[in-house]
C-alpha cells in the first residue's frame, strides 16, 4: 500500500506505448492529407480533436505524434544510459585520474543549460531524427554518469567486493556480478525521470523548429504551430499540450514510485 | 465565445496605466507596432521591408506612388521627357532637410550618383543604371541623360532606395545607417534598438500643415499575436499584421478597423535551375501543374491573398489568372511532363523554408503535400532566418519558398529577377527569348505597345518556370477607430500617415 501513484504512472505509460505501437492502424485520418475546406474545424463529428490550419485531423496527429515523442525519448535515454553508466562505472570503480578527468568533463556538459546544449548540438549536426536522439542523449549523459559513479563508489570498498577480489575474480567480472546490480536501482529511477525530461526536450526542440520536421507530427511541433491559432482554434495547441502533460506525469509518477520502492532509506 | 470575461479583465488591467492623466493633449501621439527591428536606416543601402517602412517617415523621393499606385510628385513638382533619352525634373522650392539646410538639385545629383556608384552597393542601382549623366542646370532643375529609353524610370525613382539624402550629411557621417538626413514628415528623436523609435513632427515639412500627428512611436514586438494584443489593449494605435490567423482575430474585434488592400509582393516557389533535375524546364513546369495555388492561399494565408501570375495580380499589367496556363491544377498533365523528362515515378527533393518572417513554412508544407500526388517526396529544410538569407544569397538550394518585393511597373520586378544578368536572378536562369522580351518591354514608353509584350512574357515565364508564381498577399494594417485619414497603399508604404489624425 506504500505506493499508490507508481501503478498509475505505469498504467499511463503502458497505455501510451500501446497507443504508439498501434497508432498507424487505428487513426481515422491520413495524418498528411490536407483538406483546406475543413481547415480549423472545431472538435466534434468527423474530427474528435478538430483540425489544424491545413484541415488535417488533430486527433490522428496527436496519436501518431506519440510515436515520435516516445521513440525519441526511449532512444535518447538509451544513449544517455549507455554513455553515462559506462563513464560513471569506470570512474567510480577505478577512481584515480580517469575519475577526475571524466567527471570534470561531465561537469562541463552539466554546466550548459540542457536546451541550450541541445540547440547547439542540433545546429552543428543538422536536423534529423537521429541527430535529435544524439543531442538529447548527450545532454542527459552526465546525470547517469553521476548516479552510477556514486553507486559504484559506495559499493566498491564493501567487504563482498573485497572478498570477490580475494577469490581472484577479474575486474570485469566484479563489475558485472557485483557492481552493476547495485547500480541498477538508482539508474532505473533516473531513467524514468529522464524519460519525462527527454519528452520535454524533444517537444522544446521541435517547438523551436529544430526537432521533428513537418509533415511528421510531434507534440512539440504541433504545439508550436497551434500556438499561432491559440485564440481562434485552441484545440490545435491544447491537445498536444495535454498529451505531453499526461505522459510526462506518467513517467514522473513512476519515477517517484520507483525511488520510494528502491531507496533503502525509505523502506 | 463565452469565457471572454477574463480577457476583458486583462484588457482593463493593461489599459489602466495607459489612461492619460490629463496632461498630454489628446491626438498627438501615434504608436505603431511592427514585428521586426531594422538593421539600418540608410535609404540608399537597405534591402529589408522593415527598413523601408521607417524610411517612409524620414525621407522623400523625387516621385512617389499614390494609393491608386499612380505616380505623383514628391520632391519633384513636375517632370518631362523632351526626348526619350532625357528626363527633366523640376524640384519644389524651399524644401528643407531636417538639419535646416535647403534641398537642392545638388543633393539629388549626389544621391543618384551615390546609388549609381558600384562601390556603394546600393540595391537601387539596377533600377536606374540606365542613367549616364545627372546634370544640374540650376538649383531646382535636374536633367537625366539615359542610355536608352526606360519605361520604369519613374517607378525606380519612386523606390524608397532612391530617397534623396543630404550631401553634407553623408560626407560627414560616411553612411546614414544610424543617422537621418532626410526631408521627410518626421525626424528621428530617439532610437532604442529592438525596443522603440520615437519620431517627432518636422515643423518645416514642405507639405504645409502636414504631418498632423505630433509624435510617432514605432515599437518592435516580434510576435504577431502580441501585436494584436497591443492594439486591443490600446497600448498600440496601429499595427502591421501579416499572419492570416491574426487577421482573422482582428476582424472579430468590433472596435478595430482592419484596412486591407491587394499587395504587390509575390510569393514564389523558386528553383535553382542549374541543379538536377531542375535544369530541365519540363520538371519545373510539371510542378506548376501539380500545385493548387488557391489551396495554398486558403490555408497558408487564410484567404487573405490573390492567386497571381508573374506580374502581381493587383496591377493593371497582369493577365487574369484564368487565362494563364497551369492555373487550373492538372495532376495527370504534371505526371506526363515528369515522365517525358525521365521521372515517371517522381524523385526526392528538398525545400528551403523558414518559420520566421517571410520564410513561408506553411506554404512549404502545402506544396510538400501536393507534390506527393506526382510522386515527388520533398523534405523541408526548416532553417533559422539568418541561415535562410545566407542560403538565398549563396544560391544554395534546390527549391526555396520566397516572398519577392514586387513593383507596380512590370519591368522593374521582372527584369532584375529573371533577366540572365538580373541582380536578383537567384534561379541562375538563362533564357534568350525571355531576355529579349524583357529588353523590349522596358524600352517602349507607350503602355499600349508594352502590354502585348508583357502578356507574352507572362506566358513564357510560366512555361519556362524558373519559379512557380503563387500569389500576392494582402497588405494589412489594424488600427483603432480613432485613427483617421490614413490611406493604405498596395506597396505597403506608410507615408500617408502624414495625413492621419487622431480623433477621440
Amino acid at each position: 500500500m506504500r505506493n499508490r501513484v507508481a501503478p498509475i504512472g505505469l498504467a499511463i505509460i503502458a497505455a501510451s506505448v500501446l497507443v504508439a505501437l498501434v497508432a498507424p492502424a487505428v487513426v481515422p485520418h491520413d495524418i498528411r492529407a490536407m483538406s483546406p475546406g475543413d481547415a480549423l474545424a472545431p472538435p466534434g463529428g468527423r474530427y474528435p480533436f478538430g483540425t489544424d490550419e491545413f484541415g488535417r485531423d488533430v486527433f490522428s496527429r496527436v496519436v501518431v505524434g506519440s510515436r515520435i515523442s516516445l521513440v525519441v525519448a526511449f532512444l535518447s535515454v538509451a544513449v544517455a544510459v549507455a554513455l553515462g553508466t559506462t563513464i560513471g562505472l569506470a570512474a567510480g570503480y577505478y577512481g584515480g585520474w580517469w575519475d577526475a578527468v571524466s567527471m570534470r568533463a561531465m561537469d562541463i556538459v552539466f554546466a550548459f543549460p540542457a536546451i541550450l546544449l541541445a540547440i547547439a548540438i542540433m545546429a552543428v549536426l543538422g536536423t534529423s531524427l537521429f541527430n535529435l536522439v544524439i543531442a538529447i542523449g548527450v545532454v542527459y549523459t552526465p546525470q547517469f554518469a553521476r548516479v552510477s559513479r556514486a553507486a559504484a563508489l559506495a559499493v566498491r570498498s564493501l567487504e563482498f567486493v573485497d572478498a570477490a577480489r580475494a577469490l581472484g575474480l577479474g575486474n570485469a567480472r566484479i563489475v558485472w556480478r557485483h557492481i552493476i546490480p547495485n547500480v541498477l536501482a538508482p539508474v532505473t529511477v533516473q531513467i524514468s525521470l529522464s524519460l519525462s525530461l527527454a519528452i520535454l526536450s524533444e517537444s522544446a526542440l521541435s517547438f523551436l523548429g529544430l526537432g521533428t520536421q513537418p509533415p511528421t507530427p510531434s507534440w512539440g511541433n504541433m504545439l508550436s504551430e497551434g500556438r499561432q491559432f491559440l485564440e481562434i482554434a485552441p484545440w490545435n495547441a491544447v491537445f498536444p499540450g495535454l498529451a505531453i502533460m499526461v505522459v510526462v506525469l506518467g513517467f514522473n509518477l513512476l519515477g517517484d514510485g520507483l525511488r520510494d520502492l528502491l531507496d533503502p532509506r525509505l523502506r | 465565445m463565452s469565457a471572454r470575461w477574463w480577457l476583458w479583465l486583462v484588457v482593463v488591467a493593461l489599459a489602466l496605466p495607459a489612461v492619460p492623466a490629463g496632461a498630454a493633449p489628446a491626438g498627438t501621439t501615434l504608436t505603431i507596432g511592427v514585428d521586426q527591428e531594422v538593421v539600418g536606416l540608410d535609404p540608399n543601402l537597405v534591402t529589408a521591408f522593415s527598413s523601408f517602412r521607417r524610411i517612409d517617415f524620414l525621407y522623400n523621393k523625387l516621385v512617389r506612388y499614390n494609393d491608386r499606385l499612380e505616380i505623383e510628385g514628391d520632391l519633384a513638382e513636375s517632370w518631362e521627357f523632351p526626348d526619350p533619352r532625357t528626363a527633366i525634373f523640376r524640384l519644389r522650392r524651399g524644401v528643407r532637410f531636417h538639419s535646416g539646410a535647403e534641398m537642392t538639385s545638388e543633393d539629388v545629383k549626389f544621391t543618384l550618383e551615390r546609388v549609381l556608384d558600384p562601390a556603394t552597393r546600393s540595391p537601387g542601382r539596377s533600377f536606374i543604371d540606365v542613367i549616364t549623366a545627372v546634370e544640374t542646370p540650376d538649383r531646382y532643375t535636374v536633367r537625366l541623360r539615359l542610355q536608352f529609353p526606360l519605361a520604369s524610370l519613374l517607378s525606380g525613382l519612386a523606390s524608397a532606395n532612391l530617397s534623396i539624402v543630404e550631401r553634407a550629411a553623408v560626407q560627414r557621417f560616411g553612411n546614414l545607417q544610424r543617422n537621418v538626413a532626410g526631408t521627410g514628415p518626421y525626424m528621428l528623436a530617439e532610437w532604442v534598438p529592438d525596443n522603440f523609435m520615437r519620431l517627432l513632427r518636422n515643423p518645416n515639412y514642405f507639405r504645409r500643415g502636414l504631418p498632423r500627428i505630433e509624435t510617432v512611436i514605432i515599437r518592435v514586438i516580434p510576435d504577431q499575436a502580441s501585436l494584436l494584443a497591443g492594439v486591443r489593449t490600446r497600448a498600440l494605435d496601429m499595427a502591421t499584421i501579416n499572419q492570416g490567423a491574426v487577421i482573422v482575430q482582428a476582424r472579430r474585434e468590433p472596435n478595430l478597423v482592419v484596412l486591407q488592400k491587394p499587395g504587390i509582393n509575390l510569393r514564389i516557389f523558386s528553383f535553382n535551375t542549374t541543379r538536377r533535375p531542375y535544369d530541365d524546364a519540363r520538371v519545373r513546369y510539371a510542378f506548376a501543374w501539380a500545385i493548387d495555388r488557391q489551396a495554398i492561399v486558403n490555408t497558408a494565408e487564410f484567404g487573405f491573398a490573390a492567386v497571381s501570375g508573374p506580374i502581381p495580380a493587383s496591377t493593371p499589367w497582369a493577365t487574369p489568372v484564368n487565362r494563364l496556363p497551369s492555373y487550373a491544377p492538372d495532376v495527370a498533365r504534371a505526371r506526363r511532363l515528369l515522365a517525358e523528362a525521365g521521372y515517371p515515378n517522381g524523385f526526392a527533393t528538398r525545400i528551403v523554408t523558414s518559420p520566421t518572417y517571410e520564410g513561408g513554412i506553411a506554404v512549404a508544407q502545402v506544396i510538400q503535400e501536393q507534390l506527393r500526388a506526382i510522386g515527388v517526396t520533398a523534405t523541408l529544410d526548416t532553417i533559422e532566418w539568418g541561415t535562410y538569407i545566407n542560403r538565398w544569397v549563396a544560391r544554395d538550394f534546390d527549391t526555396m519558398i520566397e516572398l519577392r518585393g514586387g513593383d507596380p511597373d512590370p519591368d522593374r520586378f521582372l527584369y532584375r529577377t529573371f533577366h540572365s544578368t538580373g541582380a536578383v536572378n537567384n534561379f541562375l536562369f538563362k533564357d534568350a527569348p525571355i531576355d529579349r522580351l524583357l529588353e523590349r518591354g522596358r524600352v517602349n514608353l507607350e503602355a499600349a505597345a508594352r502590354r502585348p509584350i508583357y502578356a507574352e512574357l507572362e506566358r513564357a515565364l510560366i512555361e519556362a518556370a524558373p519559379a512557380i508564381f503563387l500569389y500576392t498577399p494582402m497588405e494589412t494594417q489594424v488600427l483603432q477607430g480613432y485613427v483617421r485619414g490614413f490611406k493604405i497603399i498596395g506597396n505597403g508604404a506608410l507615408y500617408f500617415l502624414e495625413e492621419a489624425t487622431i480623433e477621440r
